[in-house]
């Protein structure tokens, strides 16, 4: 940062100094207070991403207001995606990180292990803990982070967007206009929805439709159907010896032939074996009357972009269908992707960073970065917020109808609170767009099955996972494109058996010890 | 088959295919083959400048943009509003520019040395030059001596770090090589020396050669992603580096869920379709010079 840029934004912050203390209450503003007569401690941020929308943040108001709140003074650098874990690397090759390294993919576990070994990153321990209880509380309130902890200590603060675990990847979309349409409503079971599909079909649709083009395969194109039979889509599952991995799991071969069944009544669209990325767009574009992908707030999205459309299609969320096996429900999954780490190198100020990092994990930092400051940006009357122009020149998104968050609301600590993106997502929609959108929230969770040791790898599995996952890719998707269900459940038996001679017996093995070791 | 098209009858020696006369069927074949390939070549270019520039809602109702549908230059507005992104093709510019200059004379000057029989030690020196074509140093190795050097976060880490490439230096050398001996003589005769006979002789008369690799080097500087991002700070960025973490960041952020509408691929396209233009216009001004520079290097004399 350069002397002009801090003078910019001190000068800005005198100017709006009283309306950022207002903003972050008399507990931010008394903290900055204490360190204001001290030397002002200097946190370097790394995040990945872009600026965005926030022109140069010598000048941005909301980070002067973090300053302000946090008393330090902060340089934030956002790298982009694609070289941002090459810089890491190159930074601790030279011996310099920065006080936070933000949002390092969580999977990296090999780089991680790396980077606690070599103390590069510090432990939220001691001093560290006591500034940022935040981050210890999000630990507290979901036990599945304890996979997260290396040695038994906490290292990383997740990326999150939700303190909970949510569903997973596979919720099952169907248009609600065509259910009215034939007179039926929303499946229940999975008879219920082959039936619809059929009649879809028969009207003119082109099926179901997924990505299954991509390295992963059906991916979570299966929560559903192995959810039916009692085995969430991922992680691992306790068995009589003590844990297993699920995709070989018994109840897996049958959620499998429920799903080749669909494939062999040709009620799925063929372009899901070609999709790599995203059918989100062949779904809005209205042949397939019915989606397997994301849920959560892409629900209303889609929503918008079927009104945008024009063609009267309505979206609705299915709760996980029932087979008649005495078991029902989507994979949940935990609600963060990324851990934000503090350097602890020569130079670095751990302290301050943990303190910057609590800020912003806090009610008061979520509300500022996704809202802005008080009666500048946004005013609240009775409870009612209204977003206020100015918050275009604040950094805030300025596409038409934006309603989203501050840049630095993303890539840091979180990815936005659920509770801010439903905000944006439902910010001048009628009751009845909200009503709707709450419901379909309800059916995504009305069933949910726990999954266990998603973050957490033993050396064997870790060696192993690659092997295991192109098994399960390739396996899987032979399976639910067999001739015909003899076939099929040879298959499976096959996928199993190359899958514990690969090596998955061992990693299998190991892994049970480690999860026995975590939850008994 | 006849053609219906009028024109002029070439007058060139060279030409052989004449308007208004009759193509037999071998002709018809190739020109049949030379659109095919014309198509394959030139479709991805025309779906990219049609996908930056249809509207959203269009975007939304077809599952396949394979042709153009509306028309809006919303996307192209999006990006341009971007401030850092005057900066950034300035020094994308400069880089290119700069870089290409620096990359040329110290590419040429090497090789003619290089080509040159009597220089000692000329084969170790060479091969010098061949290790890197084989084996790469890796990304920490080559960050540290860069750091080591003082260039980290300055402009000319993104020109000196590359400033001979091997494959490039060799086509020149093989060309030099083939350059007649007698002329070079001769000068040495009148009592030139090695500088003035490059720049004066050598240099002047290899301007196929010259032009060749300055567009070579110059594509690679304008297209130049990976190291510019590691190397230096956002300030330095280039315009690849700018455009492609605007487009990656929207994608991630907004996969993520976070915005109110998915990125359509027409905002990316009008990215790419930025990047690619100024590499549209430079390129019919240097083809003729490219083909035949090629050819020159690529035979051994």
């Amino acid at each position: 940062m350069s002397g002009r840029g801090r003078m910019d934004r001190r000068g800005f912050l005198k100017i709006t100094g009283g309306v950022s203390v207002v903003a972050l209450g008399g507990r931010s503003a008394a903290a900055g207070a204490a360190r204001r007569g001290q030397e002002r401690p200097r946190v370097r941020i790394w995040s990945p991403g872009d600026n965005g929308t926030v022109a140069d943040w010598n000048r941005d108001p909301i980070l002067a207001a973090v300053e302000e709140a946090t008393g330090g003074e902060i340089e934030l650098t956002k790298i982009g995606f694609d070289t941002y874990l090459d810089q890491i690397n190159a930074a601790i090759a030279s011996g310099e990180v920065p006080d936070i390294i933000a949002t390092v993919d969580h999977g990296q576990r090999t780089v991680i292990g790396q980077m606690v070994r070599d103390g590069v990153v510090a432990p939220f321990t001691g001093d560290i803990a006591a500034a940022a209880p935040n981050v210890l509380a999000q630990y507290q309130a979901n036990p599945t982070l304890e996979e997260l902890k290396i040695d038994g200590e906490i290292y990383m603060k997740p990326v999150s967007w939700a303190d909970d675990n949510g569903p997973g990847f596979g919720i099952i979309h169907v248009r609600k206009d065509k259910l009215d349409a034939y007179g039926l409503e929303p499946p229940d079971t999975f008879e219920q929805y082959f039936a619809f599909l059929k009649a879809a079909k028969e009207d003119g649709s082109t099926g179901v439709v997924f990505g299954a083009g991509g390295e992963g395969g059906l991916g979570g194109a299966v929560e559903a159907f192995t959810g039916a039979y009692g085995v969430p889509a991922g992680g691992w599952v306790r068995t009589d010896g003590g844990w297993g991995f699920w995709a070989v799991q018994p109840g897996v071969r049958d959620g499998l032939l429920l799903f080749r069944r669909m494939v062999a009544e040709e009620l799925v669209d063929p372009a899901s074996w070609e999709i790599t990325d995203s059918p989100r767009d062949t779904y809005v574009a209205g042949r397939p009357y019915s989606m397997i992908w994301n849920g959560g707030g892409h629900v209303g999205r889609i929503q918008n972009d079927m009104d945008l459309a024009g063609v009267g299609a309505q979206e609705w969320t299915l709760a996980a269908p029932d087979a008649g096996a005495g078991s029902r429900g989507y994979l949940t999954v935990p609600s963060f992707f990324g851990g934000t780490f503090l350097g602890n190198l020569e130079g670095n100020d751990p302290v301050a960073a943990a303190t910057v990092i609590n800020f912003l994990s806090s009610e008061e930092g979520y509300k500022l970065t996704a809202l802005g400051l008080p009666d500048r940006d946004y005013e609240e009357r009775d409870g009612q917020i209204t977003l206020l122009p100015g918050r275009a020149a604040d950094g805030f998104p300025t596409e038409a109808g934006d309603t989203g968050a501050h840049p630095l609301a993303s890539a840091i600590v979180s990815w936005v609170p659920q509770e801010w993106q439903d905000f944006a997502l439902l910010y001048g929609k009628d009751e009845a767009f909200a009503t709707w959108y709450g419901d379909m929230w309800d059916n995504q969770r009305q069933y949910l099955l726990e999954s266990f040791g998603q973050l957490t790898a033993t050396p064997a599995w870790s060696d192993f996972q690659s092997t295991s996952t192109e098994l399960v890719t390739r396996g899987f998707l032979e399976i639910v494109r067999s001739g015909d269900e003899a076939e099929a459940g040879a298959r499976f038996d096959e996928f199993v058996t190359a899958w514990r001679g690969a090596g998955g017996d061992e990693a299998q093995s190991e892994m049970s010890e480690a999860l026995t070791g975590l939850y008994g | 088959m006849r053609t219906e098209l009028e024109g002029p009858r070439a007058e060139s020696g060279r030409a052989r295919l004449v308007w208004g006369q009759r193509w037999d069927a071998g002709q018809a074949a190739i020109g049949l083959g030379l659109a095919v390939v014309f198509m394959a070549m030139a479709y991805p270019l025309f779906y990219v400048l049609s996908l930056s520039v249809m509207p959203y809602d269009e975007y939304v109702r077809r599952a396949i943009h394979a042709w153009p549908a509306g028309f809006t230059l919303t996307y192209y507005r999006e990006v341009l509003a971007d401030g850092r992104l005057v900066r950034a093709f300035e020094v994308s510019i400069l880089k290119t520019v700069i870089g290409t200059a620096l990359n040329v004379v110290a590419t040429t000057m090497c090789a003619y040395a290089l080509s040159r029989r009597e220089l000692r030690c000329g084969r170790l020196l060479s091969l010098l030059f061949l290790v890197p074509l084989f084996v790469s140093g890796g990304l920490i190795p080559y960050y540290l001596t860069i750091r080591a050097t003082g260039l980290l976060n300055s402009f000319w880490a993104l020109v000196i770090p590359g400033l001979v490439a091997s494959f490039y230096l060799f086509i020149v050398r093989t060309h030099f090589r083939s350059y007649p001996q007698e002329v070079i003589e001769a000068a040495v005769m009148d009592g030139a020396g090695q500088f003035r006979i490059f720049w004066q002789i050598v240099w002047p008369t290899s301007k196929p050669m010259v032009a060749t690799i300055a567009l070579l080097y110059g594509t690679g500087h304008w297209n130049d992603y990976y190291w510019p991002s590691i190397l230096v700070q956002a300030d330095l960025h280039p315009a690849t580096v700018v455009l492609q973490n605007i487009t990656t960041s929207r994608s991630v952020l907004q996969g993520l869920g976070l915005g109110t509408q998915l990125t359509p691929q027409s905002f990316a396209a009008a990215v790419a379709a930025l990047l690619i233009v100024p590499v549209l216009i430079v390129y019919p001004f240097a083809q003729r010079h490219l083909v035949r520079g090629i050819l020159l290097g690529s035979v051994k004399g």
